[in-house]
């Protein structure tokens, strides 16, 4: 029986889906930021901790401290969600008309659809921006970064290394190198079930992100996320962020046991 | 029928995964090469032995009564093959030297287990086929944390990568993805009370041997215990774990693991075995269990759920 209504809802879903098809995509958001862009933070690498081949180190816990987990876009505040200022350059997505339409539809169905709901791996950028630290160690070839969350984690190559064939992930496959004290970072091979945020942002296995590390302060980096995804956006966008060192003596990740959770949810507890 | 077909192909595996061991020579009699002579690391930036790369793991037994006798035809003869390498078809790597692989302390090779935790597990193994309840679910088949230690002996077919920055090592365990960020810097434990499945680590290098002691271990909450490998041998979060890395050449990783755990085992006993570095275009990806976990919605149907 449940299996015939959830086929039910996923034809009704797909019948409005293609109707919104048909209207020419009157889901796409049309208003932008009223205030005029914001122009890049200045960013500055003194004082910043360095290794011994000369490059930023940039070993350490870092965190994000915004509300994009919740919505990458400007948004006002609701229960269980903290307004705010939203971290797209323009804060315009500029959502394909389908696309736009799904990305409604993942708004309404968010405490369903959304991949956090069932503990999956979060994706990159999203990862950067959820509401836990991330730590980072970093050797010349490899920077190894693990997440709190879900315990995901990534290894970004310095070795020049390219992007495997044929292969896909959730946490997509980085591939990095250094332009001058900024690390960027070449996300590829999606497997496009991932998220931006809790509101519904999403892209698909077309999506290439290319993200940069930038000292702005001894304990500040500037994140930058260019966003490409030719299924899901008429164009390349961006997002940035600060992100902040924790500044505890000797800080270090913990663990948000995410499946550990859903199974004593699902099953009750043992012991107390 | 379809499980007397399923027990037939397994025998037919089984015994195909037996004459390929039979007839690969073992690295470990090849080998002596470092007997007796110490291999010093070169060294990284910050001083440490540097171990980093990319690498699979050769050992670890969990106790002798456990492995079927085929997949393990030289056990008590020093040799390498044992249970948790039944996946692999051929190791990976290859050992240089002559190591130490299983359980090693107790001599009899067979884990002390307390009278009780001995009982689990015999009711683990009749019951983990068709299992009624969540404990006579292997973890790894949960997908929790395999936590340490053993995440040391993960399943077979998956790899490590070990990163080290100023303070730090990393270990990447490609199985679940489990990153462990061992600091080097000399700070203690945190707080009794944070629990955590992957443990607080904190090593130490004593020349060429990192020491890592792992204490404030969380086991699932849903059935009370951790499980150290897919025959129901169990841990409880009293488990203090002290693990010996020690670089015997360039590429191998000498690994001795000592396990204390008051509440299950009679005393602290030891099982060994080693990373082996990968061939040169060896990678490590991204083995996400949960999300793609058939494996629990086939089994776990009989399984009470919370009310």
């Amino acid at each position: 029986m449940r299996q015939v209504l959830t086929g039910f809802a996923i034809a009704s879903a797909s019948v409005a889906v293609t109707l919104t098809f048909a209207t020419g995509g009157e889901g796409v958001r049309a208003q932008s930021r009223a205030t005029p862009a914001q122009s890049r933070p200045a960013t500055s690498s003194a004082g910043f901790p360095r290794t011994p081949d000369g490059k930023p180190n940039l070993t350490g816990v870092w965190q994000a401290v915004n509300a994009a987990a919740w919505d990458i876009q400007d948004h006002s505040g609701s229960t269980d969600v903290p307004a705010g200022i939203g971290v797209v350059e323009g804060n315009e997505i500029p959502y394909l008309p389908a696309a736009a339409a799904r990305k409604q539809q993942n708004y309404e169905s968010r405490d369903k659809l959304d991949p956090e709901t069932k503990c999956y791996l979060p994706g990159v950028p999203r990862a950067t921006y959820m509401p836990y630290p991330f730590q980072i160690v970093q050797a010349a070839q490899h920077v190894a970064i693990g997440y709190e969350y879900a315990h995901a984690a990534r290894r970004v190559y310095l070795d020049g290394s390219k992007h495997p064939e044929a292969l896909d992930f959730w946490m997509g496959d980085s591939r990095g190198h250094w332009d001058g004290d900024t690390l960027v970072v070449d996300v590829s091979n999606f497997n496009g079930k991932t998220w931006f945020d809790r509101a519904g942002n999403f892209a698909s296995e077309t999506l290439h992100v290319v993200e940069r590390y930038t000292p702005m302060s001894p304990n500040h980096l500037l994140y930058e996320a260019t966003i490409e995804d030719p299924k899901v956006f008429s164009r390349p966008w961006k997002m940035s962020m600060p992100l902040y060192r924790r500044m505890e003596s000797r800080p270090r990740i913990l663990e948000y046991s995410c499946v550990a959770y859903l199974e004593e949810e699902t099953f009750g507890r043992a012991v107390k | 029928m379809k499980r007397s077909l399923a027990a037939l192909t397994m025998a037919l595996v089984t015994i195909l995964i037996g004459l390929i061991f039979a007839a690969v020579p073992l690295h470990g009699q090849q080998a002596g090469r470092a007997a007796g002579k110490r291999w010093t690391a070169p060294r990284t930036p910050d001083g440490q032995p540097d171990i980093q790369g990319r690498y699979t793991h050769e050992g670890f037994g969990t106790g002798k009564e456990d492995r079927p006798a085929v997949l393990c035809p030289d056990v008590g003869k020093g040799g390498n093959t044992c249970y948790e390498n039944s996946w692999l078809a051929e190791p990976k790597g290859k050992l240089s030297v002559k190591l130490p692989m299983d359980v090693i302390d107790p001599s009899d090779g067979r884990l002390p287990l307390q009278p009780w935790a001995a009982q689990k597990k015999e009711e683990y193994k009749r019951n983990q086929e068709e299992p009624r309840k969540l404990e006579y679910v292997d973890t790894q088949t949960r997908c929790l944390h395999s936590g340490v230690p053993r995440s040391n002996w993960s399943i077979g077919y998956v790899g490590y990568e070990i990163t080290q920055g100023p303070g730090y090592v990393a270990i990447y365990t490609e199985y679940n993805h489990e990153y462990r960020f061992i600091p080097v810097d000399g700070r203690p434990h945190i707080g009794s009370n944070v629990r955590l499945f992957g443990g607080d680590s904190v090593g130490r290098w004593e020349g060429e041997t990192l020491v890592v002691d792992t204490t404030n271990i969380a086991v699932p909450r849903a059935t009370g215990f951790g499980m150290l490998d897919m025959q129901g041998s169990l841990y409880s979060d009293a488990l203090r774990v002290t693990e010996r890395f020690t670089p015997v050449d360039a590429d191998t990783i000498a690994i001795e693991v000592t396990l204390d755990d008051p509440k299950v085992y009679t005393k602290p006993w030891k099982t060994a075995g080693a990373f082996v570095r990968g061939p040169k275009t060896y990678q490590v990806f991204e083995y996400a269990c949960h999300e793609g976990n058939v494996g629990m919605e086939n089994l776990s149907f009989r399984i009470p759920r919370k009310k």
